[in-house]
C-alpha cells in the first residue's frame, strides 16, 4: 500500500506535467496543493463520478445540494440572505419612485419550485418557497413599478421542457413562455411560437450542475436555438466590456465550436450588451437582469428597436453612470429569484440615482 | 493540512517516510521533529511560536525538578509553574470554544502531556529527559497532535531511544491509516452532517422520530471521527516506529456504561486515573473519597470531550451511572441477558447525549418531551423521512461498525479459508483506500 501511495504520488507529477495541470495560484500552498491534487490524481473524474453514482445507488437523491431526477439535475435553492434581498428591494423602490418611464419588474423561479413534481419523494420540506417569496417582494414593489407574474405561467407548462437538464438556466422553451407573459404585460403583441424556427446545435452540452455532480444517467443538454422566421429581422448585438465584441446574429453559433456553447445566444455576458434590429419598431427597452434572461432576450428583441442589457454584477460604476433610463421607453428589471436571494448586485441600481 | 486530505496522504506521508527511513538512526527523532513541526506550522501557524515557547519551558521546568533533587520549595515551585501554564492553555482553548472560535489544535493534548510529564518526573515516576530533541517530539509528534492518544513519558521513551524499523510495521500502519481516514471521512463525517442538518430543524418541526435520529448520528459521530483520528495516530506510531496505545475500543459493544467509559477515550481515562484517582488525596479516604474522586475523574472526562458546561453535566452523567451500576444494578446487570444488557447501554448512552445536542435547559427539556412524545407532536414528518431516506445507509453502516462485525467475519472465515481470507484482505483494503481517495477529492 505504501508503493501504492508513492506511485500515485508520482504519477500526480506526471500526469501535472503531460496533460498541463496548472498548480492554481489563489488560496494558501496547502489549499492551491489540494486542489491541483484533486485533479491531478489518476482516474480523479472517475472516482468523483463513481462516488456520487455509489451515493445514489445508497438512496442518496440530493448531493450537493442538487436533487438528481431520473432524468435532470435540479439546483436546490437555500433560504435567502435577508440583508441582500433587503438592499435590492430598497434600491429598486427608489429608483422606480424617481423613474418618470413605465419600469416593470419579473422574478424569474428556479427549476426547483416550478419542476417539484420531479424532485425526490418526502422533499417538498427541503424546497424553498420561491412563489411566497415573489409574492412579498411584489407586494413590496408594487405600486411603484409593474410586476409581472411569470411563475404561474411557467407552472403552468411544467410538463415541457423549460430548464435545461444540466444548467440551472431557462431554456428558449422556457424563455418563450416568460417572453409571452413579459409582452402581454408590457402592451405588446407577443409572436406565436410557430413564427420561430427550432434548431439544435450539433454539440452537446454539460452544464455546471452535471460538473457539481457527475451523475452517469444524465444525458446532456442540446441547445435549441429559436429563429425568427416571418418578415426579415437583421440584428446587431453589441457587447460592451473589457474588449468591445460586435455580431450581427442574435446566435453566433461559431462560439459553439469554441467549446462555449452557452454563450451561442447572444455571444455571452457581458456588462452591457445592446441588441439593434434594422427593422424601424417604435419603442426601445432599458433591461436590467441576469444570466436568466438570455433565453428570453431573443425573443424579446422582436418587439423592440434596442435594447440595451445591464448587468449588474459586472458593469462598472462609471458604465452604470453612463446610462440615461430616461432615454429609453420602458424600463425592465428580469432577475433569477436565485440572484435577488443571494447576491445584492440589484442594489448597484442606487448608483443611478445618485 | 489535516490527515484527511490529499495534500497529507499524497505529498507529505509519502515524503516523510522517505526522509525519516534514509535519515541516519542517530538523526531519525530530529528528522520526526523537524517534520511534526513543519505539519503543525502548516496547520495552526498562529499557534506555532507558542507550541515552541511550552517546549522549551517545559524542557526547562523538567531541569530544575532533576538538578534541585534535595530542594522541594524550588521543585513544588517549578511543579506548579508548569502545570499553572498547562492550566493557563487550557483554559484559553475552553474560552475559545465558549466565544464560538475553533481552539488552536493541539491545545488539549501538549499542555495535559506536559503536566504529566512534570507530575510523574515531581513523584519520580519517570526519568528526566536530558535530550530536548527527544523531549520536544514527545510533546508535539503530529501523529497525535489533534486527539491523543496520552502515552505516560517513561512508555514512550524506549522506543524514542531505540526504533524499531520494520516493513511491516510500515504497512499495518498504513492499514491502519486507511482506516482511520475511511472511518471519518466516509461514516463519521456524513454522520455528523446528518446531526447537524436535523440539528437545524425548527422546533416546531421536530418529531419522536427526528429526536432519536439527532442522539444516534450525534453519538455515532462522535465515536466514528474519534475513532477515526485515534487510528490515524496509532498508524503513524506504526510507520514511524512507535506503539500508541488503543485509545478507543468499541465502546458501544458493551453491556454497561461503565465498561462504554472504559472503551471511550481509553488514555484520557488512564491519565485521570494516574493523576486524579490514584492521586494521594483521594487513596488515603475509604469509599466516599473513592466515589468523590469518581466523580471528579468523569467531570474532567467530559469536559476533554466538550469543553463547556454540558460536557460536564455529560460527565456527571456518567459518574451518577458508574456508581448505581458499581453500588446497585451491577448483579442485576450481570444477570441481564445480553440483548437487554446491550439495549440498556444504548438508551443510557443516547439519553447522555441529550446533554451534549442542547446548549440550553429549556432545549434540554423540550428535547427530552418530544423523544418521549409527551409533547403534542407527530411520531415523524416528511422533513425527517426525507433525511433518514438519503441517510439511512450511514446509519445502518455506523451501527453495523461500532460492533467488532468486521473481525468476528474474519475470524470466522481465517478457520475456513485462510488463504482467501488473507487475499479477500489486501483487496478490501486496496479497495478501502480507493474509497477513501473518491472522498477526499
Amino acid at each position: 500500500m505504501l508503493l501504492i501511495l508513492a506511485a500515485l504520488s508520482l504519477s500526480c507529477v506526471v500526469r501535472a506535467y503531460l496533460y498541463g495541470i496548472p498548480f492554481p495560484e489563489d488560496g494558501t500552498l496547502v489549499e492551491r496543493t489540494e486542489s491541483f491534487l484533486g485533479k491531478a490524481v489518476p482516474f480523479s473524474r472517475t472516482l468523483h463520478n463513481s462516488m456520487v453514482n455509489i451515493k445514489y445507488l445508497l438512496g442518496e437523491r440530493e448531493q450537493d445540494g442538487v436533487f438528481i431526477t431520473k432524468n435532470r439535475l435540479i439546483q436546490n435553492l437555500e433560504g435567502p440572505v435577508s440583508s441582500y434581498v433587503q438592499n435590492n428591494t430598497d434600491a429598486l423602490l427608489h429608483f422606480a419612485q424617481q423613474q418618470s418611464v413605465p419600469t416593470y419588474m419579473a422574478l424569474i423561479p428556479t427549476a426547483s419550485a416550478i419542476l417539484q413534481n420531479a424532485t425526490p419523494p418526502f422533499s417538498d420540506s427541503r424546497i424553498y418557497n420561491q412563489k411566497q417569496f415573489i409574492d412579498e417582494r411584489y407586494k413590496n414593489l408594487s405600486g411603484s413599478l409593474s410586476c409581472i407574474d411569470v411563475y404561474s405561467s411557467l407552472l403552468q407548462h411544467n410538463n415541457q421542457p423549460l430548464y435545461f437538464r444540466t444548467e440551472p438556466l431557462l431554456s428558449m422553451q422556457g424563455g418563450y413562455f416568460v417572453y409571452e407573459l413579459l409582452s402581454k404585460r408590457m402592451g405588446n403583441v407577443p409572436y406565436e411560437l410557430n413564427r420561430f424556427e427550432i434548431s439544435h446545435l450539433p454539440q452537446v452540452y454539460y452544464g455546471s450542475l452535471y460538473h457539481r455532480v457527475e451523475f452517469r444517467n444524465v444525458e446532456p443538454d442540446i441547445i435549441s436555438l429559436f429563429y425568427y422566421q416571418g418578415e426579415s429581422k437583421e440584428f446587431t448585438v453589441r457587447h460592451h466590456g473589457q474588449q468591445d465584441r460586435v455580431y450581427a446574429t442574435l446566435f453566433p453559433t461559431f462560439l459553439a465550436d469554441l467549446e462555449r456553447p452557452l454563450d451561442v445566444m447572444l455571444g455571452g455576458q457581458s456588462p452591457i450588451v445592446d441588441i439593434e434590429q434594422k427593422k424601424k419598431m417604435s419603442s426601445s427597452l432599458l433591461l436590467f437582469c441576469d444570466r436568466q434572461m438570455f433565453s428570453v432576450l431573443p425573443f424579446l428583441a422582436c418587439d423592440y428597436q434596442n435594447i440595451r442589457a445591464v448587468d449588474l454584477s459586472q458593469v462598472t460604476d462609471q458604465q452604470l453612470r453612463s446610462i440615461r433610463p430616461s432615454q429609453y421607453d420602458e424600463i425592465l428589471f428580469a432577475y433569477s429569484v436565485d440572484t435577488w436571494m443571494h447576491s445584492d448586485a440589484v442594489s448597484r441600481i442606487g448608483i443611478l440615482v445618485n | 493540512m489535516t490527515f484527511f486530505s490529499l495534500t497529507f496522504l499524497l505529498v507529505f506521508l509519502p515524503a516523510s517516510i522517505l526522509l525519516y527511513y534514509i535519515a541516519p538512526r542517530r538523526l531519525k527523532n530530529g528528522v520526526l521533529l523537524f517534520l511534526s513541526l513543519v505539519f503543525y506550522q502548516l496547520l495552526e501557524p498562529r499557534f506555532f511560536w507558542w507550541m515552541a515557547a511550552c517546549i522549551f519551558f517545559d524542557y526547562g521546568m523538567g531541569c530544575i525538578l532533576d538538578a534541585c533533587q534535595e530542594r522541594g520549595g524550588i521543585r513544588l515551585i517549578a511543579l506548579l509553574l508548569s502545570i499553572g501554564k498547562s492550566a493557563a492553555l487550557l483554559w484559553y482553548g475552553i474560552s475559545c470554544t465558549r466565544h464560538g472560535q475553533p481552539s488552536p489544535v493541539g491545545i488539549w493534548i501538549y499542555p495535559l502531556s506536559s503536566a504529566g510529564y512534570v507530575l510523574d518526573l515531581y513523584r519520580g515516576k519517570a526519568p528526566f529527559e536530558q535530550n530536548l530533541v527527544d523531549f520536544a517530539l514527545y510533546q508535539c509528534f503530529f501523529g497525535r497532535i489533534f486527539f491523543g492518544p496520552y502515552v505516560q513519558y517513561a512508555v514512550i521513551r524506549p522506543q524514542l531511544k531505540k526504533q524499531k524499523l520494520t516493513l511491516a510495521s510500515i504497512s499495518s500502519g498504513i492499514v491502519l491509516l486507511v482506516h482511520g481516514i475511511a472511518k471519518k471521512v466516509i461514516i463519521g463525517d456524513n454522520l455528523f452532517a446528518l446531526y447537524q442538518a436535523i440539528s437545524a430543524i425548527e422546533e416546531q418541526e421536530r418529531t419522536l422520530l427526528s429526536s432519536w435520529l439527532l442522539l444516534l448520528s450525534c453519538m455515532l459521530g462522535v465515536y466514528f471521527i474519534l475513532g477515526g483520528y485515534c487510528d490515524v495516530a496509532r498508524g503513524l506510531g506504526h510507520i514511524f516506529s512507535f506503539k500508541m496505545p488503543r485509545n478507543v475500543f468499541f465502546p458501544l459493544h458493551t453491556r454497561c456504561v461503565r465498561e462504554f467509559v472504559e472503551r471511550f477515550n481509553i488514555s484520557w481515562l488512564d491519565y485521570l486515573r494516574q493523576h486524579v484517582f490514584f492521586s494521594p488525596f483521594f487513596t488515603k479516604g475509604g469509599a466516599p473519597w473513592r466515589c468523590l474522586a469518581t466523580v471528579l475523574c468523569m467531570l474532567l472526562y467530559g469536559a476533554w470531550l466538550y469543553p463547556a458546561v454540558n460536557g460536564i453535566l455529560w460527565g456527571a452523567y456518567l459518574a451518577l451511572f458508574i456508581l448505581l451500576e458499581k453500588y446497585l444494578l451491577g448483579g442485576v446487570l450481570r444477570k441481564l441477558p445480553d440483548l437487554l444488557g446491550r439495549a440498556y447501554t444504548w438508551l443510557a448512552l443516547l439519553l447522555s447525549f441529550t446533554l451534549l445536542v442542547q446548549p440550553s435547559l429549556s432545549g434540554w427539556q423540550s428535547l427530552l418531551k418530544t423523544m418521549f412524545h409527551f409533547a403534542s407532536g407527530l411520531w415523524y414528518n416528511d422533513i425527517i423521512v426525507y433525511m433518514l431516506s438519503q441517510n439511512y445507509w450511514v446509519l445502518v453502516l455506523g451501527v453495523l461498525l461500532s460492533y467488532p462485525v468486521m473481525s468476528w467475519a474474519s475470524s470466522f472465515l481465517q478457520k475456513r479459508w485462510p488463504v482467501w481470507v488473507n487475499i479477500f484482505s489486501v483487496i478490501s483494503n486496496l479497495g478501502l483506500m480507493a474509497l477513501t481517495i473518491m472522498f477526499l477529492i
